[in-house]
């Protein structure tokens, strides 16, 4: 299947007094038509931004960002719009993503204003039935953002995204702000509307829990780079790149594995201005030899789809599946009505 | 209406904000009516100079030194005071809105060019800039308005730019980006109606600032001299102060009052439109 998306060699640099923050150094991706397609990363990483450049809310620095068949990449504002329907965003903070002085309805009602879509009372009705798709009632449409609750923004700020009828939601950290339970209803929300609608998801999220649940392909980001990137079950089963065992080892599991020691990272992240020779991770790598600081990885094939930027991605990839590959229980990209479960 | 009604119960918990609006009104009305109750030219002469005020109903705020009707005058000058104080601020906040909202929406080149321009007019004297202003174009109502906007737009302009800066960057504002909205619409609908009240409060306050800039042209002889103010009549009694301390004295009072008005009511809308402070 052609990709909907596919990101080549992506850099943004952000001109910094001593130089450039090189925020995202070198990405590649694709995403396919209806899939979901994970981003995770500790804070800084750069996740965020590779989805904002995508959005073309920054001018990406180098690197092509191929949407069906067309590079974005270069285009200025105006040649951009006409083609901005097709990818939208829900943001992390459902307070800030919301104009406070908008009733609901004014709120959804702007993308076919922008659009020159349908009469004004037409309009009405669209809205109403966003509403609807996203689980809220008509009367929503009368309130003011701040008379709703954390899990109704996220929905309309979801509904918005909607409107357009994208085929591509870049979801930023968009269930990270939510509490539990409306984290789970949110989640929900979403993959049920993957299903009917057929839009795909770059599901950016530090929440490896979440990640896991929602995507069928996971890339793995440190410091502006992809290290790693495979399938949901492949990364989950025999994670190779020291960094994401050592992401998977910090998260927290129930039931806690009794008498295993997690390989914790230690020290922070390396400034981006002024990242490491080599491989990036190399400062905070068990692994580390001395190739590892002179000479920048390559891609290795673990397998069909599943990608390592390691020098001893091999060697790794031979040694015992570490024990961080347990299931939950929990089928992927499937509904759950078990909150706890996350 | 509801809103409004909302609106007036915060308003009139501030005490002096009610007292700074029936200030207002009051002037306002002066204003209004002065024509109505006071027809004929406000300096004729009325009758013998310098009687003082409240001893006769004839003239109940005396006369000044070529026997006119300070009473009068008052009504008149509120006219100019309040004329100049409403569109010297009107226009002010047009411009400083206008190079704010470019400068921090669009930043980069187009906003530092916008703010050095605007810190080159910051560096000069008001007062020095709006004498040499009005000496340019003549003295008239039309000069003196035209230089208190010249000198005062340029804090509209800091806080707007700040205010935008602070809005541009917020997810909602990226959301209209991100849904194709071009930037006029997204200045003009989004983030204008969120930085509205601190530029109301401003401009309030720049309308005291007005008022009292146009009484120092006019005091210095640099008003509108076909037209009574504040300023003139203060201006004009300075030389009979010590024998008549009335001729400058009242409507040097007036010329408080109005700025104290204005001040207050500014107060009291600062207080009404912030949000935090709604929940009282």
């Amino acid at each position: 299947m052609t990709p909907l998306l596919s990101v080549e060699d992506l850099h943004k640099h952000f001109p910094d007094r001593v130089g450039a923050l090189r925020a995202v150094d070198g990405v590649s991706f694709q995403i396919k038509p209806g899939e979901t397609l994970g981003l995770v990363g500790e804070s800084g990483c750069g996740k965020s931004t590779v989805g904002r450049t995508i959005l073309r809310l920054y001018k990406p620095t180098s690197g092509r960002i191929v949407l069906e068949g067309r590079d974005i990449a270069p285009l200025q504002e105006s040649a951009l719009r006409p083609l901005r329907r097709d990818v939208q965003m829900v943001f992390q903070d459902p307070f800030s993503s919301l104009n406070p002085r908008s009733r609901i309805g004014r709120i959804l009602e702007e993308p076919f204003v922008v659009w020159g879509e349908g009469r004004a009372r037409d309009r009405r009705d669209q809205v109403v039935a966003l509403l609807e798709r996203v689980g809220l009632g008509a009367e929503a449409a009368d309130r003011y953002p701040h008379e709703l609750s954390g899990g109704q923004r996220q929905r309309v700020g979801i509904a918005r995204a909607l409107a357009l009828k994208p085929k591509l939601i870049v979801c930023d950290e968009a269930v990270s702000a939510l509490d539990v339970s409306v984290r789970a209803q949110i989640i929900n929300l979403l993959v049920d509307l993957q299903r009917t609608l057929g839009i795909a998801y770059l599901f950016i999220s530090h929440d490896l829990a979440v990640v896991e649940h929602v995507s069928n392909r996971v890339a793995v980001m440190y410091l502006g780079r992809i290290v790693e990137i495979a399938s949901a079950d492949q990364l989950w089963s025999n994670p190779i790149h020291p960094y994401t065992r050592a992401l998977f080892d910090a998260s927290p599991k129930l039931p806690a594995a009794a008498g295993q020691k997690r390989a914790v990272l230690e020290g922070d992240l390396p400034s981006a201005i002024d990242p490491p020779s080599g491989c990036r991770f190399h400062t905070r790598c068990r692994f580390a030899t001395d190739v590892c600081r002179r000479v920048e990885p390559i891609v290795w094939q673990a397998a069909p789809g599943h990608s390592v930027a390691c020098h001893h991605a091999e060697a790794l990839s031979m040694a015992e599946a570490i024990p961080t590959a347990q299931q939950n229980g929990i089928l992927k990209g499937s509904r759950h009505d078990n909150a706890s479960a996350l | 209406m509801e809103p409004l009604l909302q609106f007036w119960r915060r308003y009139r918990q501030n005490r002096g904000a009610v007292f700074g609006l029936a200030i207002v009104l009051t002037a306002s009305a002066m204003a209004l009516l002065a024509p109505w109750l006071f027809p004929g030219d406000p300096r004729r002469i009325a009758g013998a100079p310098y009687i003082a005020p409240f001893v006769t109903w004839q003239f109940p705020l005396g006369t000044d030194q070529l026997g006119r009707d300070i009473f009068v005058q008052l009504f008149y000058g509120a006219r100019v005071s309040l004329l100049v104080g409403i569109a010297a601020s009107l226009v002010t906040a047009l411009i400083g809105c206008t190079i704010g909202a470019l400068a921090g929406f669009y930043g980069g080149r187009l906003g530092a060019l916008l703010m050095r321009g605007t810190e080159m007019f910051q560096t000069i004297p008001d007062i020095m800039l709006a004498l040499v202003l009005v000496t340019i174009l003549q003295a008239s109502l039309l000069s003196v308005i035209i230089s208190i906007a010249i000198v005062s737009w340029t804090t509209v302009a800091r806080v707007t730019r700040a205010e935008f800066l602070k809005f541009r960057s917020q997810d909602f504002v990226l959301a209209c980006v991100v849904m194709g909205m071009p930037s006029w619409r997204i200045i003009v609908s989004q983030i204008f109606p969120n930085v509205l009240p601190p530029i109301v409060v401003m401009t309030s306050i720049i309308a005291a600032g007005a008022i009292l800039a146009e009484s120092s042209l006019s005091f210095l002889g640099l008003g509108d001299p076909n037209s009574v103010s504040w300023g003139m009549m203060t201006g004009a009694g300075r030389s009979v102060f010590r024998n008549a301390w009335y001729v400058s004295g009242i409507p040097g009072l007036a010329i408080l009052m109005a700025v104290l008005g204005i001040n207050l009511v500014s107060d009291g809308l600062n207080d009404a439109l912030n949000p935090r402070r709604r929940e009282r």
